[in-house]
């Protein structure tokens, strides 16, 4: 049977990083080790990551002023803690936590001023709130960032969440929409959702359809120019806070929103990445080589020490606005996960 | 250096204990920027824990309401549009 560690580096000021202190970390250190059950998802708030496993196990780390992870009333921890229950997918906002648990049950929980509960008028909870139950819980998946949430379930979108931009849906008498409402209909297998700031992209492959909802859908013609072979060309697409990235078939980012800070890749990326995903404002990869680079805002640590002799995990802030970074060169990679400034690999060793 | 981001003062969340406008930086800790600052002419608001800024796009007439929630006078006049 395999067995599996997670690496992570990057910001730490809560302990969010589940290594056992709250320094932040410029080389990757690991953060937890799994014999048997895989590691399905890490998912980061503003300063609490959740780590769900491949058995249905939840762990949490970081914050907890706002009850966003547990009910204990601790405030924060920097080891990982077990939550009560069996999940199948889990999301962070800034201070709130979405899951889907094995029952269906789409549940919230912690702080959003925004309605990111999606519970009429309520901001604040540590205990779970039950929003819905979906029909088919395998094939519920749940997405959150800043001040938003979506659940995909078969041939629908729910969202709800800051709605200030039209980031939710195109209702803009609603700045805040504190209930799930349906925002997509259609087919929604093969869906890939990218959640940004004050945008949402939800692009669906089966359909040839992309949409773009908030301030950056005025830059759909110029994702439009990038994919002459249309959306069906579209390999997978993430969101930094503040920018949209879709990486096409030709291995080559078409990037739109704010880059001021080495968030926008100069040159094409390696012609074997096999994975693509970001953090606040950073980006990951892995290459067919089983290499790890990263770019972008990397004041945390969060894209590594440019020097390659570094041997020293703290961060020494030396490498600010990073360009593409080689974090090291792995046996096997399965995942990657980005979070605010942190980076988690996640490394499967065959027993 | 350019700033990080723009900001609509209504898109910042106000502590009227601490008379602190602030808004949540992506490296996890918050922009903050004072209301009297603001006041003054300010309009950069700075993370604690990083270098990164915001720039809050405000007129001074908006600090009024805030002012009011915080039960304090403006330092001076301000002058509202009719």
């Amino acid at each position: 049977m395999p067995n599996y560690e997670l690496l992570c580096f990057g910001s730490n000021g809560n302990g969010q990083l589940g290594v056992g202190h709250d320094d932040d970390l410029i080389l990757p250190q690991i953060s937890f080790q799994s014999a048997g059950a895989g590691i399905k998802k890490v998912a980061c708030g503003g300063n609490h990551s959740l780590l769900l496993l491949e058995d249905g196990s939840l762990y949490w780390s970081g914050e907890n002023t706002s009850g966003q992870c547990d009910s204990s009333g601790t405030k924060r921890s920097f080891n990982w803690v077990r939550l009560p229950g069996n999940f199948l997918d889990v999301a962070c906002g800034w201070e709130v936590t979405v899951v889907v648990d094995s029952d269906g049950w789409v549940r919230t929980r912690g702080r959003g001023d925004k309605g990111e509960l999606g519970v009429p008028q309520l901001k604040r909870s540590d205990e779970w709130m039950y929003l819905f139950q979906c029909v088919d819980p395998g094939a519920a998946q749940c997405y959150a960032t800043f001040q938003h949430c979506l659940v995909v379930v078969p041939e629908k979108i729910y969202g709800w969440g800051n709605n200030r931009k039209l980031q939710v849906c195109e209702d803009s008498s609603s700045k805040i929409i504190d209930t799930p409402t349906v925002v997509y209909e259609g087919d929604t297998a093969n869906t890939i959702v990218a959640l940004g700031k004050d945008f949402t992209c939800i692009i669906n492959k089966n359909e040839n359809r992309m949409k773009l909802m908030g301030p950056l859908a005025k830059e759909i013609p110029k994702i439009t120019s990038g994919l002459p072979n249309g959306v069906k060309s579209i390999v997978t697409a993430d969101s930094m806070w503040s920018s949209l990235h879709i990486l096409n078939d030709e291995k080559r980012l078409i990037s739109v929103g704010r880059g001021l800070h080495g968030q926008f890749l100069e040159g094409s990326l390696p012609s074997d990445v096999v994975k693509f995903v970001t953090g606040s404002e950073h980006g990951i990869i892995v290459t067919k080589k089983m290499e790890v680079l990263c770019w972008g805002w990397g004041e945390h640590g969060n894209c590594g020490s440019l020097n390659s002799k570094e041997t020293n995990h703290i961060n020494d802030k030396s490498n600010v606005i990073s360009p593409i970074n080689l974090i090291g060169k792995y046996d096997n990679v399965s995942k990657i996960f980005g979070g605010c400034a942190t980076t988690w690999i996640v490394l499967q060793h065959e027993a | 250096m350019s700033t990080y981001d723009e900001v609509e003062i209504e898109d910042m969340t106000f502590d009227p204990d601490t008379q602190l406008f602030s808004y949540p930086c992506p490296c996890g800790d918050r922009f903050q920027i004072s209301i009297d600052d603001m006041y003054d002419g300010e309009e950069i608001a700075v993370c604690p824990s990083c270098s990164l800024m915001i720039q809050v796009i405000f007129d001074q007439e908006d600090l009024v309401e805030y002012y009011k929630e915080a039960d304090l006078e403006p330092p001076g006049q301000i002058a509202v549009a009719a």
